[in-house]
């Protein structure tokens, strides 16, 4: 029954999530047509040698040459989909409140304001991850393409034609519980994007001679900042070591969690974290009263935080989720 | 030798295949009772190539299929569309005047062979 099973994983884990539960159960009934009704190991070895090569049939289900690197293409690509996706819902929240705000104050300025914060942010952002998808999907067709020229008979990892023995080789986790490669590397790819942020922000950052956030205030929350990557990145390559969900990573993973929501709402907290010089530039440039501008600042960085802190939240559930859902 | 008849042989067979599969389909069948079928006719079909076959075909809306959880076994029926019996027919016919244009090269290549 085990065997059954792995080859039947083996086959489907490469195929696209669609058809993955539909394709499971046919070729398990099918399998079990072929065998006798009292079948021993060796049946099952038999039975399963005839159907072959699982990457084989996998590959025969899609159209695409590759099997392999095309799922992980579409991952790839949901993830960023759904990467961008977050980050529009935020933006939208942002522009909502402030034109409920500039609606209630009477502050037009302040509509202006957001409208070209986010013109630019939304280009910044969008810039970042045309330039992630393109040159993530570049890597993967060359891999693909360096992939290929493999016999047809061949087993892809021994470059020996198949034989069922190769199962107890193989991957045994159910496709759902495994943390892909992917999600390490996008996981990986954000901390040091939002270290270069944060650093580009100590340091200065500023329409003209201001900068946005006041330097002091940044200086002492470096230290907090670095140990935090530091342990996200310790995080990650525990993910890839372990490479399925279980009690521990979850909890790991909840940890972290609750350590970067801690730091995040302490951050949000800082009364002095914007710098003066740059709220009088704001006033000045939007026609905005200080009063508001004072407030402002602070209810985006707390919808952007919330918004972190909720994902976060979802991500910690998801995680446990995972880890209850049984080994094969 | 061996092997570029055997590729040679594939070929000529693959392109038999669907109709093979197709001329099973009037009544529903599943796939092992299909494998069956056509192995009583000598026609020997993989099953790594049977399954996706059914597949694709179901997508091009040639059959359909339905699950059957009556049984204690959960299995999956296939069974040709109405326009997918138009297909077949079109397809048969198309194999017969093949087959009846090879024939007869065949026979006149054994006609000046003799001569």
């Amino acid at each position: 029954m085990k065997m059954i099973d792995k080859y039947i994983h083996e086959v489907t884990y490469r195929l696209s999530p669609k058809i993955q539960d539909d394709v499971a159960l046919e070729l398990k009934s099918s399998i079990e047509d072929m065998l006798p009704d009292d079948y021993t190991e060796e049946d099952v070895k038999e039975v399963l040698a005839e159907f072959g090569d699982p990457s084989k049939l996998a590959r025969q289900y899609r159209e695409r040459p590759s099997s392999l690197f095309g799922q992980q293409v579409y991952d790839f690509f949901i993830s960023s989909l759904k990467a961008g996706g977050f980050i529009f819902i935020v933006m939208a929240l942002v522009i909502a409140v402030t034109g409920v705000m500039a609606a209630y104050t009477g502050e037009g300025g302040l509509f202006t304001l957001v409208t070209t914060i986010s013109g630019d942010l939304i280009g910044a952002v969008l810039n970042i991850v045309a330039h992630v998808f393109f040159w993530g999907m570049l890597v993967f067709v060359f891999l693909e393409r360096i992939g290929v020229n493999r016999d047809d008979n061949s087993s892809a990892l021994t470059g020996k034609p198949w034989k069922p023995e190769d199962l107890s080789h193989s991957i045994t986790t159910p496709w759902k519980k495994s943390i892909s490669k992917t999600s390490i590397y996008l996981s990986f790819f954000w901390t040091v994007v939002l270290m270069i942020m944060f650093f580009s922000a100590a340091n200065g950052i500023g329409p003209g001679e201001t900068s946005v956030f006041n330097d002091n205030v940044m200086r002492s929350l470096t230290p907090f900042v670095i140990l935090i990557a530091a342990a996200n990145i310790g995080v990650n390559v525990y993910k890839w070591l372990v490479g399925h969900w279980n009690r521990i990573v979850a909890i790991v993973n909840a940890s972290f969690h609750l350590i970067f929501a801690v730091f995040l709402i302490f951050l949000a907290s800082r009364d002095s974290l914007f710098d003066p010089a740059f709220m009088a530039y704001l006033s000045e440039r939007f026609d905005v009263s200080t009063g508001s501008i004072e407030v402002y600042p602070f209810v985006i960085l707390w919808i952007i935080v919330l918004s972190i802190i909720s994902s976060d939240v979802y991500d910690t559930i998801v995680g446990f989720k995972k880890a209850r859902i049984k080994h094969t | 030798m061996g092997d570029l008849l055997h590729s040679l042989t594939t070929e000529l067979r693959r392109g038999s295949l669907t109709l093979a599969v197709l001329s099973q389909l009037k009544t529903p069948q599943y796939g092992y009772s299909l494998v069956q079928r056509l192995d009583e006719y000598g026609m020997k079909i993989d099953q790594s190539t049977l399954y996706p076959l059914l597949r694709r075909l179901e997508k091009q809306e040639v059959v359909t299929s339905s699950w059957d959880t009556s049984e204690n076994r959960p299995r999956k029926y296939y069974v040709l569309s109405e326009y997918g019996e138009e297909i077949f027919q079109e397809l048969k016919s198309q194999w017969e005047r093949t087959t009846e244009d090879l024939n007869s090269l065949l026979k006149g290549e054994k006609n000046n062979e003799d001569d």
